[in-house]
C-alpha cells in the first residue's frame, strides 16, 4: 500500500511530493479504517444531519415534508463534504470521532428535541 | 495544509474511483439504455411494435380488468418476509390501491393492483405491506395483453432500467445500497478530481490523441470528467434524491411521533382521506373524471393527456382518484388533480409548486425523463455515455501507471485490475448483446423465456471476467491485454449479429422501419450498428498496434516526464 500511495503521489507535480513528506495512511488495514472512517462514519454524519436539518426547517415554519425534501438534498452535500473531510484529519481516530461523533450528536438532539415541545 | 489537502484528495480520487468504478460503470451504461427503455421495450418485444396510442376508457376498459388481476407469486414471497404470521391465501386479498400508467412514448398501458394486506409488518416504521399485481393493457382495443405477452420480458423496462439502480440484487436492499454509495462516490470523484488539478481550465481543452498513450487516456479522462461535469453531478444528485427515503430514512425513524403527527395534519390540509372508512363505496365514472381534468388543463392551456390515474382505498366509501398528465412539455413532474370517487366531484388539486418541491420535481423529471424532446433526450444518453467514457479511461490510467512497476516487482496487482476493467467495459458490452441476441433468437415458447435471456446476460459477462483473466495471467508486458481487442471484437460480431436478428425474426430492417417512421425499433438498430461498425474499428486499431508492437519491441514505452 505504501508503494501505491508513492505512485498516486507521482500523479502530482513535483512540488507537491516535497510538502508531503509526512503522511498517515500506510498499510491496507490502516488504508481500510480510513475508507471505513470516511463512508461509514460520513454516512452516520449525514444520517444526523438530515433529522436535525428536516427539525429545523420545520421549526422555522416549513411543512414537514418540504423540510425532510430540503434536508435530504443538503444532506446529499453534507455527506459529500463529510467523505472528503474524512481524508484529511492527519488521524484516523480523529475523522472517526468527527464524523461518527458529529452524527450521533446531532441525531439524540433531533431525537430529544423533536419530542420536547410536541 | 493545501497540499496535503491536495494529495489526499488523489488518494481518495484513485481508490475508492478503482472500487466502486466498476459498479459506476454498469450504472451508467444501463442508465443511458434506460433513456430509451421504451424503445428498446419494443425491439424486445415484437409483438408490441405499434405506435403509443392514447389512454383508453378506465370505466369499460380498465375495471374489468381490476378484478382478474391476481397478486404476483413474488411479491407475495417479499411480503411474507415483512410480515409477522402468515398472509391470507393470495385469493382472499383485497385490492386496496390500483394505479395506471402510460406516456407518449408507450403503446402499452401499465397497471398494478395493490393488495392490501392484514398482517402487521416486522419493521415498525413501515405502515403498510402491500401486494402487488400487475396486468398489461392495449390501449388501441382496451384489452388486456395475453399472459403469454405480458411475461414476456422487456428488456428496457424490465432488466435495464432495475439494474441500473439496483444491480437485480433484492437481497437486503442490498444492489440499492451499492449504487447508492457509488453515486456517493462519483461525487466525492467529481470534487476531489477537480481539486487534484489545479490547470482545470486548460484541461478542459486539452485532448492530445497523438502524444503517448498514458497522457491523452488522462486527457480523454479529464475531458469527458469537466465537460460533462454539471451533468453527471446533477444526474447523480437526482438518483440519490429518489431514494433519499430509503438511504436516510432519520426523519422519519429518529423523529417518528412529530413525522407521523404531521403527516396527518399535512393530509387534513388536502382534505384526502389517509386511510379507507371501512364503509364499501361504488365507484363513480373514472371517465368522466378524467374528462374534467382535460378541460381543466385545457383551460390552462397545457397539453391534456392523461398520463397516469389511481384509485386509492379502491372499493370504499372514502376512495379518491388521482389524475396526472403526460407532462410532454416539461422537465419537471406536474401537480395532479384528486376526485372523490363516489361522486366524482374535485376534492384537491395540488398547489402550485414551492421552491423546494419545484425543484425536488425538476430533479426528479430530469431522471424520469418523461419529456417529449428528442434532443434533449439524445443529450442525456450522451451524457450518460460519456460518465462511462471517463470511468473506462480512469481504469485504463491506474492499470498503464502501474503496470511497468508492478511487472519489475512481480506484482499482480494492475493485471487484475485490468482484467476487472475488461469485463466491466467490453465484457458488459457483450452481456448486453448476447442477452439482446438471446431475446431475438430464442423462440418465445420455450419454457423459462425470460429467465433464460437473464441467465445468459450473467453467465456471458462472468464468461468475459474468466477469460479477461486468463487472457492477462503471466502477461509480463507493458501493452494493453489482447482481451480487449479479442473482446471488442466479439462486440462488433453480437451487436451486428443481434441487428441481424433482428431482421430474420421480425422482417424489420433499419431501412424499413426509417421508411416507415418507426423509431423505435429503428433507433435501437441504429445503435447496434454503429456498435458494431465502431467496435470493428478499434479492434483493427489495437490488432495493427499489437503487430507493430511486437515488431518494434522491445522498445522502450514513451512516458510522459510528469505523469
Amino acid at each position: 500500500m505504501r508503494s501505491e500511495y508513492r505512485e498516486n503521489r507521482s500523479c502530482m507535480t513535483r512540488n507537491d511530493v516535497s510538502h508531503a513528506g509526512h503522511r498517515v495512511i500506510i498499510g491496507p488495514l490502516s488504508a481500510m479504517n480510513r475508507f471505513a472512517a470516511a463512508i461509514i462514519g460520513g454516512y452516520l454524519f449525514a444520517y444526523g444531519f438530515t433529522a436535525l436539518a428536516t427539525l429545523a426547517g420545520f421549526r422555522v415554519g416549513l411543512p414537514y415534508s418540504e423540510a425532510q425534501v430540503l434536508a435530504w438534498m443538503l444532506g446529499a452535500f453534507v455527506y459529500l463534504g463529510a467523505i472528503l473531510w474524512g481524508f484529511v484529519p492527519r488521524s484516523t481516530m480523529q475523522a472517526w470521532l468527527g464524523l461518527a461523533g458529529g452524527g450521533a450528536a446531532m441525531g439524540a438532539a433531533a431525537f430529544v428535541l423533536s419530542r420536547w415541545t410536541a | 495544509m493545501r497540499e496535503t489537502f491536495r494529495l489526499s484528495m488523489a488518494y481518495l480520487h484513485t481508490w475508492l474511483g478503482l472500487m466502486l468504478g466498476f459498479v459506476l460503470m454498469a450504472v451508467f451504461f444501463f442508465g443511458s439504455l434506460s433513456v430509451f427503455d421504451r424503445e428498446i421495450d419494443r425491439w424486445s418485444v415484437p409483438e408490441t411494435r405499434v405506435q403509443a396510442g392514447a389512454f383508453p376508457s378506465f370505466d369499460r376498459s380498465v375495471k374489468p380488468i381490476i378484478a382478474a388481476v391476481k397478486p404476483d407469486p413474488e411479491s407475495v414471497e417479499h411480503a411474507q418476509a415483512e410480515v409477522i404470521g402468515a398472509l391470507p391465501p393470495p385469493s382472499a386479498l383485497k385490492a386496496g390501491d390500483i394505479g395506471v400508467y402510460t406516456n407518449h412514448r408507450d403503446p402499452v398501458l401499465r397497471m398494478y393492483v395493490a393488495f392490501d394486506v392484514p398482517n402487521k409488518p416486522r419493521d415498525a416504521n413501515l405502515d403498510h405491506v402491500h401486494v402487488y399485481g400487475f396486468a398489461s393493457v392495449d390501449p388501441q382495443t382496451g384489452k388486456r395483453l395475453p399472459d403469454n405477452l405480458q411475461e414476456r420480458l422487456q428488456l428496457g423496462t424490465g432488466f435495464f432500467f432495475p439494474l441500473h439502480f439496483m444491480l437485480h440484487l433484492e437481497w437486503m436492499d442490498l444492489g440499492y445500497w451499492i449504487v447508492g454509495l457509488a453515486g456517493m462516490v462519483i461525487l466525492a470523484a467529481l470534487v476531489s478530481g477537480v481539486v487534484m488539478h489545479r490547470k482545470i481550465f486548460r484541461e478542459l481543452f486539452t485532448f492530445r490523441p497523438e502524444k503517448a498513450r498514458l497522457r491523452s487516456t488522462l486527457d480523454l479522462h479529464n475531458m469527458t470528467g469537466v465537460l460533462a461535469l454539471p451533468f453527471l453531478f446533477v444526474i447523480t444528485l437526482s438518483g440519490l434524491l429518489i431514494f433519499a427515503g430509503l438511504y436516510l430514512p432519520s426523519p422519519t425513524t429518529l423523529m417518528r411521533p412529530l413525522a407521523k403527527a404531521q403527516e396527518l395534519v399535512e393530509a387534513a390540509g388536502t382534505g384526502l382521506p389517509i386511510e379507507p372508512s371501512g364503509r364499501p363505496g361504488q365507484l363513480a365514472s373514472v371517465d368522466a373524471m378524467m374528462a374534467n381534468a382535460k378541460a381543466r388543463w385545457a383551460a390552462k392551456g397545457v397539453p391534456g393527456e392523461i398520463g397516469s390515474v389511481s384509485v386509492i382505498h379502491y372499493g370504499d366509501a372514502d376512495a379518491y382518484v388521482s389524475i396526472a398528465r403526460d407532462n410532454v412539455d416539461r422537465v419537471a413532474t406536474s401537480e395532479t388533480l384528486h376526485f372523490k370517487g363516489t361522486t366524482g366531484a374535485l376534492l384537491y388539486e395540488d398547489p402550485p409548486a414551492s421552491g423546494i418541491r419545484a425543484t425536488e420535481g425538476f430533479l426528479y423529471g430530469l431522471h424520469f425523463q418523461h419529456f417529449r424532446h428528442w434532443p434533449l433526450r439524445w443529450l442525456l444518453f450522451l451524457g450518460g455515455l460519456s460518465g462511462c467514457a471517463c470511468i473506462a479511461t480512469g481504469f485504463l490510467f491506474f492499470v498503464e501507471k502501474r503496470k511497468k512497476k508492478h511487472a519489475a516487482a512481480g506484482v499482480p496487482g494492475a493485471r487484475i485490475a485490468e482484467a476487472l476493467a475488461v469485463a466491466s467495459v467490453t465484457g458488459m458490452l457483450l452481456a448486453t448483446g448476447a442477452m439482446m441476441l438471446t431475446n431475438r433468437l430464442l423462440p418465445v415458447n420455450v419454457p423459462g423465456h425470460a429467465g433464460w435471456q437473464e441467465t445468459v446476460f450473467w453467465l456471458t459477462w462472468l464468461a468475459t471476467l474468466v477469460h479477461a483473466g486468463w487472457r492477462s495471467r503471466g502477461t509480463n508486458n507493458v501493452g494493453l491485454s489482447p482481451a480487449w481487442g479479442e473482446q471488442t471484437s466479439l462486440v462488433a460480431l453480437l451487436a451486428a449479429g443481434a441487428a441481424l436478428a433482428n431482421w430474420i425474426t421480425t422482417g424489420d430492417t433499419l431501412l424499413q422501419t426509417v421508411a416507415r417512421n418507426y423509431w423505435p425499433v429503428a433507433g435501437v438498430d441504429a445503435i447496434l450498428i454503429v456498435t458494431a461498425v465502431a467496435a470493428s474499428y478499434v479492434a483493427i486499431r489495437l490488432r495493427s498496434r499489437r503487430e507493430s508492437a511486437a515488431k518494434a519491441a522491445p522498445t522502450k514505452m514513451a512516458r510522459p516526464a510528469h505523469v
